[in-house]
Formats: structure tokens, sequence, C-alpha cells
């Protein structure tokens, strides 16, 4: 195996004319290094000693990613028995790659693979050849080579991305083409293609293999964890042909302590919970599963998303909610919920605890359940967020068609670059018109006004949730206050006072074809007729093709 | 921000030149500011010795340090991150490090010294540069580095590069 160089020899050696790179203090040649992309590092590395030995702490600066149709197992574990390259890695992510082989087999099936398609297929056959498959999160492996890697503090284990981002081949497009089939996919949809035994199997190896870390994790991501991963159950009894589980299943406690060491120093946690074929009437799973939120004292950071709408587990959901919002984080101080379907008079006093620290807040419609037969709405929600809780960023996506303000970090979405391929197409949705969730922000951040028409969203309407009022009407509203509307608003303005609307709409929409043309793109067929559609019409036809007709498009315009 | 403190001090290199300069300029260094914070109003008054830089180096760090005067003072621990993650260089202090490389070093040495964190910055990026994108041998040649490794080492070293990710 391979041994590091020895030190004495690297410090003594002699360096002939003025190689005055090598005769840089050492903080020096550091701050070089740091200023290098990985492959540039590791490069230098063949230079000489000095730079071999110093590029090993910098050589998986960009973080180590575990791929199932690729050697990274045995890659990782080389490189972990390497003390100093062992010491780069600070960041360790599991493309899970969890899908059920039918399943994917099947959707695939459903169109001749030419080009990058193929390498579809190229990909899920090493991911299922025996020795790949077996090795993939193997919990015997992990359990020596984690305990190796003594600066790890970032842990990521996904099933969301695999194997459509960050993998080499252009497997976005085909993954793309795939998803044209089916018409009504969304994000967490990806999920009918899992395996949810080989899911449950591999993150359980994952995080159990993670109990022998030495550093704490600080950075954790599970996207999505399965609920199953915390269960107890009488395997003899699971039905193999259907693969459901028809039995009770129960808090496996040494889970719980697996769970509750990984992230009990984590800042930022990032987390999906599926249900899978839990069967949740489980009271004290659900508790441990709620109270395990109120351990995460150094906490800075939670996204969570937990899809706990269906009705038959109203009694689990409501458990787990009430103990997740016993939980206080001193230092919180940005927050992301989705699907977790909290009581609107609940949410409230959880996020005035968190008020001298909470900065950010983000949340989607099902995030809170509005008991709109107690004549509550959202209006009354975010009134409440305005008056109690000090925001710095605030939104609030109401539908898929809502377009957002901030990405998942954070950052602004105006700029093309920062988008995802989804924001990206349902930017192309709706104009550039100042966005519903703008308004609201500013409207969360005392800056105007309640600027609706509606109190509650109209979910009937898709692509209009809210009706906005007039500008003139929100200044109207706010008389006595400092800020400069105009300013704040500018041009951009559009209430669904219609006729005007309509029009404005009509020109920018020429000029965004017009622009289509000069990059070159060939789908002209489709911008026959639009410019002649008034705004309501468009919108259907886009909802018509969909985020993928649209996404066509920007893959015409070489965007993707 | 004109101050109604003794306005110049003088610099002394390592080879005995005599440098006034703006008290603002000079305090672009740190190790410059907390010396005149220490020792307070009087010592304005002599000169202060800067051993380890010659008159050449030291004429040029001035040169970027009055270039540089109204530019915010770098926070103490928040530049790490940002500085990390780009190597871009604006472009006065592109042109201003098209030097010879004993003069860049010596600059890089000087600033470091001197505790002048952005022409530091700006140094080894400048060098990080020279680096990107170069093989091993294009990279010796332009820092004048001998292979030192043994055929075996360099063997070694090759065959742990292939654990980085083949995209």
């Amino acid at each position: 195996m391979a041994t590091p160089l020895p030190q004495e020899t690297v410090s003594e050696t002699q360096h002939v004319g003025n190689d005055m790179l090598s005769l840089l203090p050492l903080e020096l040649k550091h701050q070089i290094l740091d200023s290098l992309s990985a492959r540039d590092v590791i490069n230098l590395r063949l230079v000489s000693r000095v730079w071999a030995v110093l590029g090993e702490e910098l050589f998986f600066k960009d973080g180590f990613t575990v791929r199932p149709h690729l050697n990274d197992m045995a890659r990782l574990e080389m490189a972990s028995k390497h003390p100093g390259i062992a010491k780069s890695i600070t960041s360790l992510t599991f493309y899970m790659g969890d899908m059920s082989f039918e399943q994917f087999a099947d959707a695939v099936k459903r169109k001749s693979w030419k080009g990058d398609l193929k390498k579809v297929w190229e990909i899920i056959d090493r991911m299922y050849s025996a020795p790949m498959f077996n090795r993939h999160c193997n919990e015997r492996i992990l359990s020596e080579v984690l305990p190796r890697l003594p600066n790890l503090t970032s842990l990521t284990a996904t099933s969301i991305k695999y194997p459509f981002m960050g993998c080499g081949v252009d497997l976005l497009r085909a993954w793309k083409s795939m998803m044209d089939y089916s018409q009504d996919f969304e994000e967490y949809d990806e999920v009918s293609f899992h395996d949810t035994s080989l899911s449950t199997r591999r993150y359980t190896s994952v995080l159990s293999a993670a109990q022998h870390l030495k550093s704490p994790i600080t950075k954790l991501v599970l996207d999505p964890l399965p609920a199953d991963f915390f269960v107890t159950y009488d395997e003899m009894s699971v039905d193999e042909d259907d693969g459901q589980h028809e039995i009770d299943k129960f808090l496996d406690p040494s889970k719980q302590t697996i769970f509750e060491k990984l992230v009990s120093h984590v800042q930022d946690l990032q987390m999906g919970m599926m249900g899978f074929s839990f069967r949740y009437n489980d009271s004290a799973l659900a508790a441990a599963l709620g109270d395990v939120f109120g351990t995460m004292k150094q906490l800075r950071y939670l996204d969570l998303t937990w899809d706990l709408a269906d009705a038959q587990v109203l009694r689990f959901a409501k458990v787990w909610q009430s103990r997740f919002l016993r939980a206080t984080w001193p230092h919180l101080e940005r927050l992301r919920l989705r699907k977790t379907e909290f009581d609107d008079v609940a949410i409230l006093p959880f996020l005035r605890k968190h008020s001298s620290t909470l900065k950010y807040l983000e949340l989607t419609e099902d995030a809170v359940q509005v008991d709109i037969e107690q004549t509550r709405t959202f209006r009354d929600l975010l009134t409440g967020f305005r008056e109690h809780l000090k925001l710095e960023k605030f939104q609030f996506l109401v539908t898929e068609g809502d377009q957002p303000i901030y990405d998942r970090n954070w950052d602004r979405v105006d700029s093309i670059e920062n988008l995802t391929w989804r924001e990206m197409a349902e930017m192309h949705y709706r104009h550039n018109r100042v966005k519903d969730a703008q308004l609201l922000e500013w409207f969360v951040l005392g800056k105007i006004s309640w600027p609706m028409k509606n109190d509650h969203p109209d979910f009937d309407a898709v692509y209009h949730p809210w009706k906005r009022l007039s500008a003139e009407q929100i200044r109207q509203g706010m008389e006595d206050s400092l800020i400069d509307i105009d300013s704040l608003i500018e041009d951009e303005w559009e209430s669904d006072v219609s006729e005007e609307y309509v029009d404005e709409d009509e020109d920018e929409v020429e000029v965004e074809f017009e622009d289509e043309d000069e990059n070159g793109d060939e789908e002209d067929d489709d911008d026959e007729g639009y410019s002649d559609l008034d705004a309501e019409e468009q919108d259907t036809q886009f909802g018509q093709l969909g985020h993928f007709g649209q996404l066509s498009h920007l893959l015409t315009l070489g965007y993707l | 921000m004109s101050t109604e403190k003794a306005s110049t001090i003088t610099l002394t290199s390592n080879d005995g030149v005599s440098i006034e300069v703006d008290r603002q300029v000079a305090e672009r260094s740190m190790l410059i500011k907390n010396m005149m914070e220490d020792l307070g109003e009087g010592a304005t008054a002599t000169a202060v010795p800067i051993p380890n830089v010659n008159e050449s180096v030291l004429k040029k760090v001035i040169e970027w340090c009055e270039h540089h005067k109204n530019d915010p003072q770098p926070a103490q621990d928040d530049d790490s991150d940002s500085r990390k993650k780009t190597t871009d260089i604006e472009e006065w202090d592109q042109k201003f490090m098209q030097v010879d490389q004993e003069m860049l070093f010596e600059i890089i040495l000087a600033s470091n010294y001197l505790d002048i964190k952005p022409l530091l910055d700006v140094g080894c990026k400048t060098v990080a540069n020279m680096i990107k994108g170069k093989s091993p041998e294009e990279i010796r040649k332009t820092f004048n580095i001998t292979n030192d490794f043994t055929p075996e080492e360099e063997e070694q070293i090759r065959r742990e590069n292939e654990w980085a990710e083949d995209r």
C-alpha cells in the first residue's frame, strides 16, 4: 500500500537555481494551494517532493463522491489508507443509486435510445452488475474506511440526484427526454423509482458506519432518509411478493442512538424523510423522531421535507409535529420547511421562540396547514410573521408554478447561471414581472401592505393563485410609511387589472422569441402563433406543454 | 478620510534608503499600523526600519499601497472563504504584478512580513495562475524546480493521483 514520502527527506531537499516557489514559507505555500483547483493541486504533486507532500492535504478539497456505477468504493478504500490524502477528505457524498431496476427499465423502454440515452443504459448496467452492486455503500467496508477520515465533517447521502447529475455524461438531457413521458413528474416523484428495501439497506449502512467516525459531522444531507431506518420488525413476516410489510413496526432504539449521535454536532441539516411502506402506528416512534430534532443544539440551518399530508397517518403526524415543535435551537438562522403540515396556530409560537436568531424562512403552502374552516387564512399567518419575526429573507411558494426568488442556497435566482433546470423551466412560464413570492416577502418584511386581493391563495388557479392589487392600491395602503414604494417596485409592477397586463405581456413575449431566434432556436414550429395569444391563453398553452416543453426550449438555447 | 494626525512617516529599507510615505498609505501595512498605535504620536518623528525589505521592493509595495489607500480594510477573518474561491485579479493589480519572478516573490514575502493581506492575496493568486493548467514539466520550467523524485517515488505519486475522480 502507499506509504507517504518521509518528511525529513523533503525538508532536506536542495533546490538548485533560484526556485523561490519552493522556498516560500509553508503558510504561503498553503495559501497558493488554496487558490488552486483540486485538479491543479493533484497535477502539482508530480512536480517535486515538496509539492507531492503538500498536495496531499488538499487532494480531495472539492469533496469525495461515491457513485454506484464506478469503482468509487475501492477508490475511497485506497485513499483512506493514505494518511495524508485521507486527511484531505472533509466532505463525502454518496449517490445512493437506490432506484428500482424494474421501474427504471420500464421508464427507459418507453423510448428508443440513442446517443446520450444509451449511456443511461450503460450506467444502469454497471450499477446493477453484481460486484458493483454488492460493494456500493457496503457497511463492512465503510465501517473500516470512515474512521480513517479524521477531518470528515460533511456527509451527504442522496437518492434524488443520482444518476441524473454529477456523473460526467450528459445525463441531464437523457433524463429530460425520459421525463417527457412522465407529464406529472415532480421532484419527489423520483422516489417512485425507488427500491424501498434497497434504499433502507443502503442508508442504514452509511449511517451505521458513520457512528465510527472520529470527527463530528457538522453538515448532513439525507435526501431522503427512509423512515424504515428507524424501525425494527420481524423479517419472517415480510410479504415477499409485494414487499409490503404487513406487521407493525416499532422504534429500534439502537437506530435512534446512531442517529442522535450523528446529528449531535450538526449545524447544517438538509433532510427529506420518506415514509415508504412504513405503517405509522407507533406513537413512541413518532415521539422519538420528533424529539431527536430537539437534541441538535448546534443547528443553524434546517431544510426539512416530510410528506405528512396523508390522512392515514394523522395520529402519527400529530405526535411527531407536537414533539418537533418543542425543539429550541439557540443558533437557528435559516429554516426551510416543506410538506410538514404544521398547524398554523402552533407554528407561530415555535418561530417566535427563534426570532432573535432566525433570519431566513422558507415555507411551501403544505408546510403549514391553515384551518380555513376556522376562517383563518395565509394572510393571517404571514401577518403573524410580519409582526413577530425579524426576518431578512422570506419565501413562500404556493404552487408548482410559483416562481422562487431564492434558490436552495438562499441566493437570488435572478441570474440565470444560478438556476437549476427546473427553475429555468419555471422562469419561462411566467413572464418577467415581479414575482408573487417577492410581493409576499416585501409584506412579511414590513415594506408594503398586503399586496393581494385574496387573503388566501386560490389553489384551483394553478398559475395565478394570488390576485394582485394594483400598485396604486398598495401605495394607498402605505400612506404613513417612510418606504418609497416606487423605488421598491420600480416599473416592473403588474397588477391583475387585466387589460393593461395582457398588452404588456404580449410585448414581452415577442421580444423573448426574437432572442431565441438569434440564439439559433430550432423549434420554430412552436413560435408560430404565440405572439397573438393573450396572456391567459399563453399560460394555458404553456401549461399543456408542461415543464418539459419549456425545457426543450432551454435545451435548444444551450442553457442546459 | 484625512486626519489631523502627523501625515507622513519615514520607512528605512534594509539597504539603508529612507522613504517618506503618507501615513494613511503606510498603514495599509497592519504591522506598521499596529506599531503606530502602540508607540503613539511620538513615533512618527523617527524612521521605521523595515529590515526584511530592500529599496526596490519597498518602493513597489508602497506603489501598491498608494493605489489602494482608499480601499476598505479587509475584515480579520471574513476574507478567507472568498479568497479561496477565485483567482480573479483586478486589472490594475494584474499589471502591477507583471514583474520578474524574483520581484514577484519578494513582493509576496514583503507583504507577508508587513502584513498587507490584500497584496499577499494578489501575489499568491498570481503564482497560482502561473501554475494553473500547466503540466508538471511546464511548472518545473516556469519556476526552475528540480525534479527530485526517484522513478519509484514518481510512479507512486502517479498511482495516488489516479484516486482523483475520473470524470
